[in-house]
């Protein structure tokens, strides 16, 4: 793959529910502004919104990284937080093991990972119990005016 | 806004500039994210949240309103996000599932939702 057009890296710190959802606010206008189509648009945001508040519920600290190439959106989140024990599990929609307050919060809902899956065409989750997790996702740009 | 007794909290210049005639109610914004379709300029999202992640997903879902139920209190930070976001904030002191019928009677329709795979 050759180098994208566009990356940038944003910082994401665990726990900080009032500034969740900034990067991906910022990855959804970024990619406006770049004049991809707006249902690949919002598909890159839900996601990324989605990988951003897992980092936030579960990890002390972690980051997002968007990618972009002429045929398509990458995003990669990598956490330094407790891993997953059980992907397959993880990725059942409904299963959570966020604590009660983060469900009062409106999160936890076990619907994270099905909904990035969902909304990507590519995903990836590579994650070591103890030491962190690293979610990828990759969404094809087509009919873009990129 | 009469209708449910609501007190507008941000975005009150732009009441003119939308026309609602959809609504959602989930109290997980991930329910939201993930049943309710892209095209949403109509929607109204009623919810028991009150912290700034109703207003960065309503943001993110391009929802313009969101009406928080059940008389809570809704912190400063939703409030200023709402404001600084554009996105309409309206409290009232009805429960979610008062506040859904009525609008429902006034003809706002259910949100379209994203059939499953």
């Amino acid at each position: 793959m050759n180098a994208p057009l566009y990356s940038h890296t944003f910082e994401i710190k665990g726990r900080d529910f009032e500034h969740g959802g900034e990067a991906s606010s910022e990855i959804k206008e970024t990619l406006k502004r770049m004049g991809i189509n707006s249902q690949i648009v919002k598909r890159a945001a839900i996601a990324s919104y989605e990988a951003e508040m897992n980092i936030i519920v579960y990890a002390d600290r972690g980051e997002l990284l968007l990618e972009v190439f002429p045929q398509m959106i990458r995003v990669t989140a990598a956490d330094r937080g407790p891993g997953i024990e059980d992907i397959d599990l993880a990725m059942k929609e409904g299963y959570s093991t966020a604590p009660p307050e983060i469900r009062e919060m409106g999160f936890g809902s076990g619907m994270g990972l099905p909904n990035i899956k969902k909304n990507s065409d590519r995903l990836r989750i590579e994650s070591y119990p103890g030491k962190g997790t690293t979610v990828i996702f990759e969404i094809d740009i087509r009919d873009a005016t990129l | 806004m009469s209708l449910i007794n609501g007190k507008v909290l941000s975005g009150e210049s732009l009441l003119d500039e939308v026309e609602i005639k959809r609504g959602f109610a989930a109290d997980l914004l991930s329910d939201l994210l993930a049943l309710v379709e892209v095209e949403n300029r109509d929607v109204v999202l009623i919810t028991g949240i009150t912290n700034p992640q109703i207003v960065r997903a309503a943001v993110l879902m391009d929802i313009p309103m969101v009406i928080v139920a059940r008389g809570k209190h809704v912190p400063w930070e939703t409030i200023s996000l709402g404001e600084e976001k554009g996105i309409i904030l309206v409290s009232t002191e009805l429960i979610v599932f008062v506040t859904c019928g009525l609008l429902y009677q006034a003809g706002i329709q259910g949100a379209k939702i994203v059939r499953g795979p």
